[in-house]
């Protein structure tokens, strides 16, 4: 045990004597100690109040998890025809670990070749026809415009041919019955330009559609070819396989269970005036078994939790000796809890609720009530008090105001 | 001679069909109230001047030969003359009233066929310029070319000349039937049917041929010459001379035969003409029956409105036309047979009471 840890004992006795006191008696104390001082000088030890921040230690737990882990569920249903890749089993980006049956889908596949194909000879066939088609109807409407007119001349010269006596009654009706028929074919021929205009837009947009849908449907059926293949989404290793050859998997079923060994995350949960701190700090560094390890904060959560902590997930930089996932690190990390003059604890006291201290200027003590603002394993940030007073540390029980003291040491 | 008889009998019933047809088919003009009819054209004939002339001849020959007859110191040969002379002036007269008749019905149809003439042509001019109007109308609206109005308006150009040429024609045929008649005359009319006599047979023709002028002259001249030599005594003529009236009888003889040769010859001419005339009269009944026929359907279809009215109107034309042929044939139906009674004198029922 150290001196000054005696100190601080005797500081404390003398204090709990203090308060054993009948009331009233402070009074006749501090006389008392008047008068004892002129008899002899009371030893204290002083510390210098200096200026600066005050951090703190934390401990918290990290739980070490994979970056990426995935259930890799079929993209088609099918029965297993192979597993590739077993648990424990490193796999690559892209390399399959499951094969389905696909013969029906390469059947699919083909199906859909097949019902593109028909679609572009479709649209292909309806293209030209519009194309050709559009001319031949073009000439049949100026053919029945220039009926429509010689059938018009004809009935209006027929009216007034009548009206001269130059043509029958008769004759004139079918020359009226011959215009409406050409007002009707003109009608007609009008009707058949527009429609085979409108089987341009309407019509090819219809067998356009139907194109693209024969080329979704392929490419579906491509994707689900493919997708007889279960592979692997990113570089990790098989932890699970959840399904055996000769069974029957629907699409959307998870196959197996992957998880990243490149990349890691450690998760862990600070109380909310701690995470800012850390999330400015932005690195951390904590130790599993006997190594260090770094990792790079990449998202918090805004709200704290149930338990009103942070939950932070930080990165794992890559390392030759990863660790385990679901392994558990300590992480240590320094708090600032503020920064001014800072004192230690024991030259604290306190009197009917507030903090004070006792400063010796001129050989005698003066009480100085203080506010603390920060205070950690010891040292406390206070106000009230400027850089560099002597400060009594540890504080006697007993000590008063205007005690003549005598400075035996200090820190 | 039966062969003739036949042809007779056949003439006679055409021609009363001809007349009960004729009665029904509807005629397109009519004419005024006061027209001449030819009836009354046809009293002018006693006034025509070969008719007065041929009646003093006929009336002086029977005062001479009264006055011969009368005469106790008139030779036979004179009386004969006398008598010759009465019944020669006689045929005369009547072959003067004859031919007068023909005359006048003639001058009358020609007439009544250049009223018809103008009328027609009238129609034809009518119609014409209403195809001018059409042609016109099918010009402006494209369907007729610059050359076919140009025809219509020729064509209806010549319907108007072909008018005032019916119009002069008129007032030449009037003009040629007063001064035959020596009366105004403002229009024809129709002749009735009754005027078609029916035609006697040929014999009865040819018997009246007898009593033709000329021939009746030579058969005078022959009995005069047969006289001649009758009084020839031989015992006071010389054979010279008995020869000589023998030969002049045989000359006047062969000349008489001559005469009815002739006579007969023209006869049979103008009795075929008759007949050819009467067989024309028929044919054009039959045709104006079919032209009438072919307008009443014509009409129907007009009212049916199947026809335009022009083409009605030029069916109308070609009725017209029809009937007007009908009515040239029955004129020269007619005009044959006053002309068959004046050549052969031989009196037609209906044709010689005026």
């Amino acid at each position: 045990m150290t001196s000054k840890t005696w100190l601080i004992l005797l500081a404390t006795l003398g204090l709990l004597l203090a308060a054993c006191n009948r009331p009233g008696g402070d009074a006749e104390t501090e006389t008392a100690e008047a008068s004892t001082q002129t008899s002899s000088l009371r030893s204290v030890k002083t510390v210098s109040a200096t200026q600066g921040p005050l951090t703190a230690t934390r401990n918290t737990t990290v739980t070490i998890e994979p970056l990426q882990e995935s259930r890799v569920a079929a993209g088609t249903g099918g029965r297993v025809e192979a597993i590739l890749k077993r648990e424990g089993e490193r796999v690559s980006a892209g390399e399959a670990v499951i094969e389905l049956d696909d013969d029906n889908l390469r059947l699919q596949v083909q199906n859909a070749q097949l019902a593109l194909e028909f679609a572009r000879i479709n649209l292909n066939r309806a293209d030209r026809s519009t194309t050709e088609t559009t001319p031949q109807l073009q000439a049949q409407l100026r053919t029945a415009q220039t009926n429509f007119e010689i059938a018009q001349r004809q009935f209006e010269e027929g009216q007034a041919l009548f009206s001269a006596g130059g043509v029958s009654s008769t004759e004139l009706r079918g020359l009226e019955a011959q215009f409406s028929q050409a007002e009707a074919g003109l009608s007609q021929a009008t009707d058949a330009l527009a429609r085979n205009q409108r089987a341009g837009t309407e019509d090819l947009a219809l067998l356009r559609v139907q194109v693209n849908q024969a080329q979704t449907q392929l490419t579906q059926a491509t994707d689900a070819l493919e997708e007889a293949q279960i592979v692997a989404p990113f570089d990790g290793e098989i932890a699970d396989v959840l399904v055996a050859e000769g069974e029957f998997i629907g699409a959307g079923s998870p196959a197996f269970r992957l998880v990243s060994t490149e990349r890691q995350l450690g998760r862990f949960s600070v109380p909310p005036t701690d995470a800012q701190a850390l999330i400015l700090q932005n690195q951390i560094y904590f130790d599993y078994g006997g190594l260090d390890y770094a990792a790079t904060i990449i998202r918090t959560s805004n709200a704290p939790g149930n338990q009103r902590l942070i939950d932070i997930t930080a990165e794992i930089y890559p390392s030759e000796t990863p660790i385990p996932a679901g392994s558990v690190a300590q992480l240590s990390y320094s708090v600032p809890l503020g920064t001014g003059v800072q004192i230690p604890t024991s030259a604290l006291g306190v009197r009917q609720g507030s903090n004070y201290v006792f400063v010796v200027e001129d050989g005698a003590t003066r009480r100085q009530d203080v506010s603390i603002v920060a205070e950690v394993s010891g040292q406390a940030v206070v106000e009230g008090i400027i850089e560099g007073s002597e400060v009594v540390a540890p504080l006697p029980a007993d000590l008063r105001e205007a005690t003549e003291v005598r400075v035996v040491g200090g820190n | 001679m039966r062969r003739l008889l036949s042809l007779h009998l056949s003439l006679v019933v055409t021609l009363m069909i001809t007349l009960i047809i004729t009665t029904a088919l509807a005629q397109p003009i009519s004419f005024p109230e006061d027209a001449l009819p030819l009836s009354d054209a046809l009293q002018a004939a006693a006034e025509r001047t070969d008719v007065v002339n041929a009646r003093l001849s006929l009336s002086d020959a029977e005062t001479a030969l009264r006055r011969t007859g009368a005469d106790p110191l008139a030779l036979r040969l004179e009386k004969a003359q006398a008598q010759q002379r009465v019944d020669l002036s006689d045929a005369q007269l009547r072959q003067a009233r004859y031919q007068a008749l023909a005359d006048i019905a003639s001058a009358y149809t020609r007439m009544l066929e250049a009223q018809l003439q103008q009328e027609f042509t009238q129609t034809a001019s009518d119609v014409r310029a209403q195809v001018v109007d059409i042609t016109r109308i099918r010009f402006e609206r494209g369907s007729a070319t610059a050359l076919d109005v140009q025809d219509a308006e020729n064509e209806a150009q010549d319907a108007r000349t072909n008018l005032a040429s019916a119009t002069q024609g008129v007032a030449l045929a009037r003009s040629n039937l007063e001064s035959l008649i020596g009366q105004e005359v403002v229009s024809t009319t129709f002749i009735p049917d009754e005027f078609l006599a029916p035609l006697p047979n040929l014999e009865t023709v040819l018997l009246s041929l007898e009593q033709a002028p000329n021939l009746l002259q030579v058969n005078q001249g022959v009995e005069v010459s047969e006289i001649g030599l009758d009084l020839l005594d031989p015992s006071y003529a010389s054979a010279a001379q008995i020869e000589n009236a023998e030969l002049q009888l045989e000359q006047t003889q062969e000349s008489a035969r001559e005469a009815e040769r002739g006579l007969r010859l023209q006869a049979r001419t103008l009795y075929n003409t008759a007949t050819t005339a009467a067989q024309t009269y028929r044919n054009s009944l039959d045709v104006f029956a079919s032209a009438q026929e072919r307008e009443a359907l014509e009409k129907q279809r007009l009212d049916a409105g199947l026809i335009a009215d022009i083409t009605f109107k030029q069916t109308q034309l070609s009725t017209f036309q029809a009937f007007l042929g009908m009515i040239q044939a029955k004129n020269a139906y007619l005009n044959s047979l006053f002309d068959l009674q004046a050549g052969t004198l031989t009196a037609l029922e209906g044709l010689n009471d005026f």
